[in-house]
């Protein structure tokens, strides 16, 4: 079992999971980071890892950022995590669906990684714990 | 309660419709390079008249309040040292395809977000795709220009139609 803020990275690209996955090893040494390619796998993996922060594209094959960030929050066991999505897409639609949510921020495509890691940051904060676990 | 911050660019005032000059296309990627992969661009003047033969080349069309189609040239040795810039892994080279593609479609959107009504518009979503000069417009780009990324070229042509707009 580990002990440490756990982070799930869903992005389709590999140069971008491996962006991420960079800026945020550098960052949180300590954090665990988890990666999917789609929002399926995503859900997958989150019934062996309790991610605390969720960084999501919006366009993927598979189950998009869309239908992730649904079921997520749909979902009575997952609805609270916290969610940055980072994507390209126009995100005006999900403005306005999640305006009263405070688990979930939005960055644009391409972000500094300064920005990046405080709006990740920023989301941990509000977050009750910062400890999961991961099997 | 810390509030998470939001992307001011989602709600500045967007600058009306206009085609970018070819400085301004090598401002926007030389703006996306530095945040996304920690390199910089240096424009370079316009292309080459003829195309010139390139391994990597991808093109994206733009449809809703203005359509277009927007082109990258470079050699895979950009795409490679790109992939590794971006993710500092020396084994990113087999996703050389991959971080172009990815460059591709952050520069169209960034594109529509500074010159082609931002997100206030709808843009069909799309993907960027291989292509070859084969299947370009037959008109010249309504902007062009080559960029110099380390010792790597990179071509952007832009062909746009901002009718549908005007003649409303």
């Amino acid at each position: 079992m580990n002990l440490t803020t756990t982070i799930l990275l869903i992005e389709d690209s590999n140069t971008v999971r491996g962006f991420l996955r960079r800026i945020f090893q550098s960052a949180m040494p300590e954090a665990t980071i988890i990666e999917a390619v789609e929002g399926r796998q995503a859900l997958q993996a989150m019934t062996r890892c309790k991610a605390d922060l969720i960084i999501s594209d919006l366009q993927m094959p598979g189950m998009d950022g869309r239908s992730f960030i649904a079921k997520l929050r749909s979902n009575s066991l997952l609805k609270k995590k916290n969610v940055l999505v980072l994507s390209s897409d126009n995100i005006d639609d999900l403005l306005e669906l999640y305006r009263d949510d405070k688990g979930i921020a939005f960055l644009n495509k391409p972000s500094t990684s300064a920005d990046i890691v405080s709006a990740a940051r920023a989301l941990l904060a509000t977050s009750s714990t910062s400890f999961s676990t991961c099997q | 309660m810390i509030m998470p911050p939001l992307v001011k660019a989602y709600f500045d005032p967007q600058p009306g419709f206009r085609v970018p000059s070819s400085f301004e296309l090598a401002e926007v990627l030389d703006r996306i390079l530095g945040q996304w992969a920690y390199l910089s661009a240096v424009p370079s003047g316009k292309p080459s008249a003829g195309p010139v033969p390139f391994a990597l080349e991808f093109s994206v069309r733009l449809c809703g309040p203005v359509n277009g189609c927007l082109n990258l040239r470079a050699s895979r040795a950009f795409a490679e040292d790109l992939a590794f810039a971006a993710t500092g892994d020396l084994n990113a080279a087999g996703d050389a395809e991959d971080a172009f593609q990815e460059l591709c479609n952050l520069l169209a959107s960034q594109l529509i977000r500074d010159f082609f009504g931002g997100t206030h518009e709808t843009f069909e979503r799309f993907l960027p795709m291989p292509s070859t000069p084969g299947i370009w417009p037959v008109e010249n780009p309504n902007s062009e220009c080559l960029a110099l990324i380390e010792k790597h070229p990179l071509e952007i042509r832009l062909w746009i139609e901002l009718a549908a707009r005007e003649r409303a």
